[in-house]
């Protein structure tokens, strides 16, 4: 296996008792380079999220195998993936995913608990948020902010702990346009320092910033 | 971790106040229902007929309290949906999610049984009636079992609705 992140014929169904099978992905391969700033498009139901998720190891495949940054996550138990999730891959997602009751800071602090490397935590928070360009903004409750501005804590979080792989569900979703070009102004700066960015959207005009765009369509990836 | 969760607990005006309140008023209701019903079938002890149609009465109601709260209590679950879901983002296991939940469920069912009953004394003296607690108790903890038990049963059957959020 040779990429950052490398899917091999990932099959992923959705089933219950009471509806039908549905086939998200199905036999899906994907190679992602270290680095690499990668958009994923597709209409919706096409299976974005759910390649998001796989990679994101929030979600397991029914068939193949996930690979990221060298490690297997289709063999990995719960412990595992939780593990990965704190420290090699980020999640940014459309409705920024923050506690709302909470303050920045607190927001912030929450990868640290699940951490066992807390050593100056607190410079880590202050440089996430002096990179996302919220450092005024550090004890502000989340609900008494804009949309941009919680995104861009979601990236401070998403940062804080040095992960190398960041994944966005559309992250530009809910923005304006002026917000969603600053927002991408960040992705940009964070893989010009060497993060791999895979981000979902079905704004073509934002994918087209990226260095790579892959379509889905009915659980196929195909290249662009 | 217990700490933070303890304390987010604790902090979550949505569930401190208005859930909490409204949790304790179904639960003191509960109890003069049960207290009211309890009385009821101690007068008609000896008429064994009307007794067990009173206690075919007094089940159903349970039963139907028992649907009010779980709805209530899944009601403030939802409210921090969010909070489970960004704890899973950011590397909490699904045992530790378990755990919060059933820890913030706890705490707002040990709480809404204290007000429930403090309310239940309160109004029972307004109302100038006394009870006895003997027969009413076990009653009461029977229904917290079940309440409990069909919880856990609700939770289980709504978890593969659930793609990810934890």
């Amino acid at each position: 296996m040779g990429g950052i992140i490398e899917l091999k014929d990932v099959t992923k169904i959705y089933s219950t008792k009471d509806t039908p099978e549905i086939i998200a992905l199905n036999k899906a391969n994907l190679t992602v380079e270290e680095g690499e700033f990668l958009s994923v498009c597709g209409v919706s139901g096409s299976g974005k999220s759910t390649l998001l998720h796989l990679i994101g190891c929030l979600d397991k495949p029914t068939e193949g195998t996930v690979s990221v940054k060298g490690s297997v996550t289709t063999q990995m138990n719960e412990k595992e993936l939780a593990r990965m999730r704190n420290g090699t891959v980020s999640i940014v997602l459309q409705d920024f995913g923050l506690i709302p009751s909470r303050t920045v800071y607190d927001n912030l602090v929450v990868p640290f608990y699940f951490s066992s490397n807390r050593k100056g935590m607190n410079d880590k928070i202050k440089s996430a948020l002096e990179f996302t360009g919220i450092a005024d903004l550090n004890q502000r409750p989340v609900t008494k902010l804009s949309g941009g501005q919680k995104q861009r804590v979601a990236i401070a979080r998403a940062i804080v702990n040095d992960n190398p792989i960041l994944l966005a569900d559309e992250p530009t979703g809910q923005l304006d346009t002026q917000t969603k070009k600053q927002i991408m102004e960040l992705f940009h700066k964070l893989n010009e320092k060497g993060k791999t960015i895979i981000m979902v959207t079905h704004d073509i005009d934002m994918a087209k910033e990226t260095s790579r765009i892959v379509k889905i369509a009915d659980g196929s990836i195909m290249e662009s | 971790m217990i700490k933070l969760t303890l304390k987010s607990i604790w902090e979550q005006k949505g569930i401190n106040s208005s859930s909490v309140v409204l949790l304790s008023l179904v639960f003191s209701v509960q109890l003069l229902l049960c207290a009211w019903l309890e009385g009821i079938l101690n007068i008609y002890n000896e008429d064994i007929e009307k007794a067990n149609s009173l206690r075919l009465i007094f089940t159903l109601l349970i039963l139907v309290s028992v649907t009010s709260i779980i709805t209530l209590i899944n009601y403030v679950m939802n409210k921090r949906r969010n909070e489970f879901r960004t704890l899973r983002l950011c590397g909490a296991t699904p045992t530790y999610i378990l755990a919060c939940k059933l820890l913030h469920l706890l705490v707002i069912v040990i709480v809404s049984l204290l007000g429930g009953s403090i309310l239940f004394l309160l109004l029972s003296k307004i109302l100038n009636q006394h009870y006895k607690f003997n027969g009413l108790f076990p009653v009461y903890i029977l229904f917290v079992v079940i309440t409990a038990a069909e919880l856990t049963v609700y939770h289980f059957m709504h978890r593969k609705d659930e793609k990810w959020a934890g």
